[in-house]
């Protein structure tokens, strides 16, 4: 093995490189040999080797991250470089460079798996799904306002019904959409939903259910055929266009991973599944506030706990929530013994493996977090089990970055995207993001075995 | 609905989700049963844990797998010879937690079409295949209009925070239960 310093360091990688090397290990160096004539300014590229972290885009810049990487190992026999473990290893290729660049999507470190319901593809022509609704004719238009008002504070304006507009003018009758008539309740099991009772003092006329569109118009005709039901918004762009990602957040995740994975191996040098889940602090730059300050990391515990439900993703999520608990109310929450699940208290203090930050988040941050994993994203080693990702789902994390695909018993839609995926499935209400983590590597402390539930 | 013995465990299962109702949880109640006997009840906790996951059903489990009693050794599937009635069916979540710990049987009352893993949503009891756990039946219609009832008065509660929390006499809380269109569950 060598490593190669220096000069060494320097080239980038081409698929068709000018410049080819072989050791000498009698004077431990590393010789480069030009493999054709070399026109001026043209840049001169070695090969790495085939195991390439990153999506070629054709042009050798395209490795520029890797320009300033500390070495790299020798994969003597392909005469390729096992730049891998390396990057992997060493720096945080994504340091280097503009924080602010936006990346494209194929510099990115993750592959973005696509989360849309089946059948949400029906309405691009002609006919379209429709959903049940709640509404009222409110005759006054003077109690328009404050029904409005009601509504917001009643939370009803639900995401769900973001397609559609709230109020209807037929003639002189107004009528105000009220709320999905199959209901979701928000952190638990549902049923039927019940009629929307209104308080007394609007003039309004009994609830009634009606079927209005059930997304939003994509084309003009669209606008039209579906207004006719109910007004509805026009938004050409499908929803769900990906976020854009910059250089400093794909080092955040970078970082990220390096944790979890880190986390995952020594799981498995305690005797556990190798298996790990990792709730990063927010990314912060300029326009993104974080909303979580502190970092919250677990790895499976099935074994050691002889519960074969301590998941990763399970025992990260119960970290979060009884760390808001704690932190929202801290003089009343005494531990309470019911509360304490003796397997969960043995396995919990040793789950901890970094806590980057103990400062309990804002007041006004506390308040508004019922719902545990919003806006959060949470990094996993493999691809969360059906509890799991259904768990993912109640929690309304915003996204998941997973390292390695679980065919036979994923849900969230296994290496092709299209095996199982909780997050896409139609009647759920919330969906949250799916990208795979394109390192490919080595990750040999990682191995479980295909038919584990992650 | 025709076994004395589905009525009473259920019966025991619906006041677990009437405990709820009045803790301010999501009205969902439940209760293993082994060999004839209760080995485990319990009801959502969502919202005093902080934690959208605790469902009855993970409540339940978690107390029969850390009772040495119950589960005197680690086995693949702890509850292969336990029973579950909830008021509710299993979401996706609990319906998976309950294939990987090897339930034998699922009776619940009412179905859940938003979140419902055992055939309302997905198939997680049966339909869908795994490659180590077994599949279980899943039977609906239990206590079916107890259960629903519940769910309606925990929403007729919540909307009552609203500012004027007044309701119009008319407004009562609605009684009539549609059957259940496929007749699964009416078995």
């Amino acid at each position: 093995m060598a490593l190669a310093l220096g000069l060494g360091s320097l080239f980038n990688h081409s698929d068709n490189p000018n410049v080819q090397f072989s050791i000498d290990t009698s004077t431990e160096s590393i010789r480069y040999t030009t493999t054709r004539r070399i026109e001026a300014d043209e840049e001169l590229c070695i090969f790495y080797g085939h195991k390439l972290w990153f999506h070629l885009a054709g042009q050798p810049s395209s490795a520029v991250a890797l320009r300033e990487k500390d070495g790299y190992e020798n994969d003597d026999s392909l005469g390729g470089l096992d730049i891998l473990q390396d990057i992997y290893c060493g720096s945080n290729p994504f340091k280097d460079g503009d924080p602010s660049d936006i990346l494209q999507e194929n510099e990115l470190p993750f592959e973005r798996i696509r989360v849309i319901p089946e059948d949400d593809s029906d309405d691009i022509d002609g006919a379209f799904r429709t959903i049940l609704t709640w509404v009222v004719d409110v005759p006054d238009p003077r109690s328009i306002t404050d029904l409005l008002k009601w509504m917001k504070s009643a939370g009803l304006e639900t995401p769900e019904l973001q397609h559609l507009k709230r109020i209807r003018r037929v003639d002189s009758l107004t009528t105000i959409l009220l709320a999905t008539a199959s209901t979701s309740t928000p952190h638990s099991s549902s049923s039927p939903a019940p009629s929307i009772p209104i308080p007394a003092n609007f003039l309004t006329s009994e609830p009634y259910t009606l079927e209005v569109p059930a997304s939003a118009a994509l084309t003009i005709p669209q606008v039209k055929a579906k207004s006719a039901m109910w007004p509805t918004i026009y938004a050409p762009k499908r929803k769900g266009e990906p976020e854009k990602w910059t250089r400093a957040k794909a080092a955040w995740a970078w970082d990220a991973v390096s944790t979890m994975i880190g986390a995952a191996e020594e799981a498995g040098k305690l005797g556990e599944l190798p298996i790990a889940s990792y709730v990063p602090a927010s990314f912060v730059d300029s326009s993104n506030h974080g909303e979580m300050t502190q970092s919250f990391v677990a790895y499976d515990t099935r074994r050691t706990s002889a519960h074969p439900l301590r998941h990763s993703v399970m025992n990260v999520v119960r970290k979060i929530a009884d760390w808001r608990a704690s932190s929202s109310t801290p003089s009343l929450r005494s531990p309470d013994p019911e509360l304490s699940d003796p397997t969960w208290v043995t396995s919990a203090s040793s789950q901890i493996v970094s806590i980057e930050n103990t400062l309990p988040p804002p007041a006004a941050q506390r308040n508004g977090s019922h719902y545990l994993l919003t806006s959060l994203t949470l990094f996993t080693t493999h691809e969360p089990c059906v509890m799991c990702s259904m768990a993912l789902l109640h929690s309304r994390v915003k996204e998941i970055i997973v390292v390695v695909p679980m065919d036979k018993t994923g849900g969230c839609g296994g290496s092709s995207g299209k095996g199982t995926c909780v997050p896409r499935l139609k009647a759920v209400n919330h969906r949250f993001g799916i990208a795979g983590w394109k390192i490919d590597r080595e990750m040999d402390g990682l191995t479980i075995d295909e038919d584990v539930d992650a | 609905m025709a076994n004395p013995q589905h009525e009473k465990w259920m019966a025991r299962a619906i006041s677990m989700a009437e405990e709820a109702l009045e803790a301010n949880e999501v009205p969902v109640g439940c209760v293993f049963v082994r060999n004839g006997t209760i080995i485990a009840e319990a009801r959502n906790r969502t919202n005093e844990l902080r934690n959208a996951t605790r469902h009855a059903e993970l409540e339940a489990i978690d107390s029969i797998l850390s009772d040495p009693l119950l589960t005197p050794q680690q086995i693949q599937h702890p509850l292969s010879e336990t029973i579950l009635y909830v008021t509710v069916e299993p979401c996706i979540m609990c319906a998976s937690a309950l294939r990987q710990t090897g339930i034998k049987e699922v009776f619940f009352g009412c179905e859940n079409e938003r979140f419902g893993g055992c055939g309302s949503v997905l198939g997680v009891n049966q339909e869908l295949s795994h490659p180590n756990h077994p599949s279980y039946p899943a039977v609906g219609g239990y206590g079916r209009e107890a259960a629903i009832m519940l769910l309606r008065r925990f929403y007729m509660t919540e909307n009552q925070n609203a500012p004027v929390p007044k309701l119009k006499a008319n407004r009562v809380l609605k009684t009539e239960i549609p059957k259940q269109a496929d007749g699964k569950s009416d078995s």
